[in-house]
């Protein structure tokens, strides 16, 4: 995305992404205190619920795709007033869904796994729409996602 | 019958995998060795069935194979990853 040039656009473009980023905060907001409050089983269908039947796996269009990266851009922004520690990445991604849905697009979480320098395993998660992948910290190309069965994807 | 749970999903990395059990959100890590028992087991439903494809890929005797795939079973058990069905 074309970043803008002067500091009276840049002025605007803050402007006018506030109500945005306020939007995403709170969402984040929402999703992490979820997070924490409550146990795994109490979360596995919401974190894991797929999209509503009927919903065609489909790429974005240009259009929404400018739209996740917007989305994705904000949320790496607004985690900065965050109420724990670190933000997860798993917060993140289920933040971006949320507000994905919020507008008609259904992405989905996706897991993956790898080894890291330590030789611990380390665990990620992001989101996928179709053959277009959103992740606000760009690390997925890192981790192998899970899957059903035994053939990796 | 050994039946592994339906809520297990696998991550590949390298020779070893990693498994997500959606049920608990923990995961697992697998060796070379467990995640070929794990794969073997996924198709057999057997321990028996899983010994006899393993003996053909393991230069172990088959007592030996047969132990360590009880204990992996004994450990997928204990763990809530599998079940047995008559």
């Amino acid at each position: 995305m074309r970043r803008p040039k002067g500091p009276f656009q840049h002025f605007l473009h803050q402007l006018f992404s506030a109500p945005e980023a306020l939007r995403l905060w709170l969402l984040l907001l929402k999703v992490d205190l979820k997070l924490i409050g409550q146990s795994w089983s109490q979360q596995r269908e919401w974190i894991l619920a797929k999209a509503p039947a009927g919903i065609v796996r489909r790429d974005p269009s240009a259009y929404e795709q400018k739209a996740l990266e917007r989305w994705s851009r904000l949320l790496l922004t607004v985690r900065r007033w965050r109420i724990r520690r670190q933000v997860p990445c798993l917060a993140l991604a289920l933040t971006l869904r949320e507000r994905a849905q919020k507008s008609g697009l259904y992405a989905e979480l996706t897991l993956g796994a790898r080894r890291d320098g330590s030789g611990r395993i380390d665990a990620h998660a992001w989101l996928v729409m179709g053959t277009f992948r959103l992740d606000p910290l760009a690390t997925a190309e890192l981790f192998t996602a899970f899957h059903k069965g035994t053939e990796n994807r | 019958m050994l039946v592994l749970s339906d809520t297990l999903s696998i991550s590949q990395i390298d020779n070893e995998a990693v498994v997500l059990d959606a049920a608990t959100g923990k995961y697992f890590g697998l060796n070379p060795t467990a995640r070929r028992i794990f794969e073997v087991l996924q198709k057999t439903r057997s321990e028996e069935a899983a010994v006899d494809v393993l003996a053909g890929e393991f230069a172990v005797d088959r007592e030996r194979l047969t132990k360590d795939v009880a204990a992996f079973i004994d450990l997928l058990l204990a763990k809530g990853l599998a079940h047995r069905q008559p």
